[in-house]
């Protein structure tokens, strides 16, 4: 699996007590969406599955308390596959995980609600392209500061500018062939 | 202590102006201002402004539920780049 198809939705911090508890910082909105995708991988290529244990604080954060459990195969029952978890990582084990991020394939996600959702992550590393065919540079990030998303198109020469994210100023958005077309757009 | 009611809502002019010409030209282009101290009024509704914040012009798409604010709060000038991880955006 290649290092793009992969999502980083948290990062173990600390431990956390004796009993193999770690800090959490996750990534995923809401943040709690951390728990719901499974198993998630390191690095390494190791599986884990990660179980939500409390809220705490890590410096200035608010993060979350879990327990991260080494991923196993699936138990196949005739209804459905039932993971199989085995105990968890403890203590001594914990000391090696942290500074570890947890990441995602990207196939893994949902598919968006309508035509008009996008995950950031599909539209990062998208060409912008204006109207008229002549390339404008790569979208780099997206913000909503709560007027509106727009994305953030960086040109070669490192140039931003800032288009809203809207039918207007982005009329076609090609994901298949990592496309968008802008209409416009704020320097 | 709070603005005097009588005094009505601060806006600077050359932005009503800049409004009033874009709304009358009927094209949607972002508005380029300064102004981060203008309260956003109800006519500024569905208009795009380029809300300056100190190095960029921040696109903010002003709706119903931004009218009393002030322009400045839609432009950081601080900006966070996080994780993409799970998010999706919203094309309007």
């Amino acid at each position: 699996m290649l290092a793009k198809d992969l999502l980083a939705l948290g990062k173990i911090l600390a431990p956390h007590g004796v009993q193999g508890f770690c800090k959490l910082l996750s990534f995923t909105d809401p943040p709690e969406n951390i728990f719901t995708y499974a198993p998630l991988f390191l690095a390494d290529g190791r599986g884990v599955w990660v179980e939500k244990m409390g809220i705490t604080r890590h410096k200035t954060h608010e993060v979350w308390l879990a327990r991260i459990y080494p991923h196993s195969p699936a138990k196949p029952l005739p209804e459905k596959l039932v993971p199989v978890k085995s105990p968890p990582f403890d203590r001594q084990q914990m000391d090696g995980l942290i500074g570890l991020e947890l990441f995602l394939p990207r196939a893994s996600l949902p598919p968006p609600d309508d035509a008009d959702d996008f995950y950031h992550a599909d539209l990062i590393g998208c060409l912008a392209v204006a109207v008229t065919g002549e390339p404008m540079g790569k979208v780099t990030a997206l913000h909503d500061y709560g007027a509106g998303t727009f994305l953030v198109v960086t040109a070669a020469d490192g140039s931003e500018a800032f288009v809203p994210f809207t039918r207007a100023a982005v009329p076609d958005i090609d994901l298949a062939a990592r496309r968008v077309t802008v209409d416009g757009g704020d320097e | 202590m709070t603005r005097s009611v009588w005094k009505g809502p601060f806006v600077d002019g050359y932005l009503l102006k800049k409004s009033e010409k874009q709304r009358g030209s009927g094209r949607n282009e972002v508005i380029k201002i300064w102004s981060r101290r203008s309260t956003i009024l109800p006519q500024f509704v569905g208009q795009t402004f380029g809300v300056h914040n100190g190095q960029k012009f921040i696109p903010v798409l002003v709706n119903e539920n931004m009218i009393g604010h002030k322009f400045g709060e839609f432009s950081p000038t601080r900006t966070f780049y996080g994780h993409a991880a799970d998010k999706k955006a919203k094309r309007k």
